[in-house]
């Protein structure tokens, strides 16, 4: 039977475990910060968006390409337009994550990471629906012109493909995926929640 | 920068021990506990330019570290307490060795509420309690009661798995 003082005599014979040399390269390369990883991934999500509106507006207006349809032009900027946003929303949510603080108080830090994973959830209700529509919007758009004069069959066809994929990606697919990532958030923040409450005066 | 360098490796040889052994009574796992304290230091050695003089600077690594804890996901933790339990009651009671009894110990702490880990393991590094209430922003009135009860609770949980 031992009282906390043996307990508390235990720990403090035990010694940590061997002390390596600092590698301040490792430590520099951030590979184990959570929020670093975070914020990349959203930082270079956003870059490489930018970067495909820009490549899109190459295309379409200074290469070989030439669009003769209002229609087509409508859609290419439905497609710039949709994916730009994205861009901008998506360095937003890397902004976001930049200025949680690491070194507050762990109330005030929770409640950062809260207030992020809380943004993401109310983010991914209505920017992937909507992402997804007017992206795919601008391309059935943008094929009428690419499919015109072609053989009625092969246009219905090309309609029926497109139509099946379109439902199924935004019916089934889309909505588990959403499902999985509500969940995953809720989780997220339900332990965010608890940790804070374990915080309070007893 | 070169200062800063000195610095960051003057404080890590300082503060590392401790702070791996709260990673360490936070997890009970030391693979993992290495993860957060290099995960801590790398917070360290990016904020360290934030760093006012405001608190210590012992304070301000092992809030650090604290936040990284906390915020670190649990699902691992659970797992590996649990294979843990099992190989720590196959283990005869003569051949605990003092190591044995420390990683029990470990494994104990790990049973706690997050932040009742965190708060008895600076309990257990003698940290005082005015410096515990800077680290994890409570204050020293609810420090008091909430110490007290960790540490029967903990007892209790060390005894229980010592009887095994």
């Amino acid at each position: 039977m031992k009282d906390f003082d043996a307990i508390k005599d235990l720990w403090q014979q035990a010694t940590a475990a061997e002390q390596k040399t600092v590698d301040l390269s490792a430590i520099t390369r951030q590979s184990k910060d959570t929020k670093t990883k975070l914020f990349r991934q959203l930082f270079f999500g956003g870059i490489i968006l930018f970067l495909t509106v820009v490549f899109i507006i190459w295309v379409i207006y200074f290469s070989d390409v030439k669009l003769s349809w209002i229609v087509t032009h409508i859609a290419v900027w439905i497609i710039v337009t949709t994916v730009l946003l994205q861009s901008i929303l998506t360095l937003f949510t890397a902004y976001k994550i930049s200025l949680i603080n690491d070194t507050l108080p762990p109330a005030q830090h929770l409640q950062q990471w809260e207030g992020y994973y809380s943004f993401r959830k109310k983010q991914i209700q209505w920017n992937k629906p909507l992402y997804f529509l007017f992206l795919n919007l601008g391309m059935g758009l943008y094929f009428l012109e690419v499919v015109y004069g072609r053989p009625i069959g092969y246009i219905i066809f090309l309609i029926l493909i497109y139509a099946a994929w379109m439902l199924y990606a935004y019916f089934i697919l889309g909505k588990r995926i959403l499902e999985k990532e509500e969940k995953k958030l809720k989780g997220v923040i339900d332990e965010l929640k608890q940790i804070e409450e374990q915080l309070k005066a007893e | 920068m070169k200062q800063q360098e000195e610095q960051f490796t003057e404080l890590y040889h300082q503060y590392a021990a401790g702070i791996r052994k709260l990673c360490l009574g936070y997890t009970g796992d030391a693979m993992l506990a290495e993860d957060l304290l290099q995960e801590s230091f790398v917070k360290v050695w990016k904020n360290m330019d934030k760093f006012r003089g405001d608190a210590a600077w012992s304070t301000w690594i092992y809030r650090i570290a604290a936040n990284t804890c906390l915020t670190h996901l649990r699902k691992k933790n659970e797992q590996f307490v649990d294979a843990d339990e099992e190989r720590l009651a196959m283990i005869p009671d003569d051949e605990r060795n003092k190591e044995q009894e420390v990683q029990l110990l470990y494994k104990c702490i790990s049973k706690l509420a997050e932040t009742d880990r965190l708060i008895i393991t600076l309990v257990l590094e003698d940290k005082p309690y005015e410096e515990i209430a800077d680290i994890t922003g409570i204050t020293e009135n609810n420090l008091r009661v909430k110490i007290h009860r960790i540490k029967k609770q903990l007892s209790e949980i060390y005894n229980s798995y010592e009887r095994l």
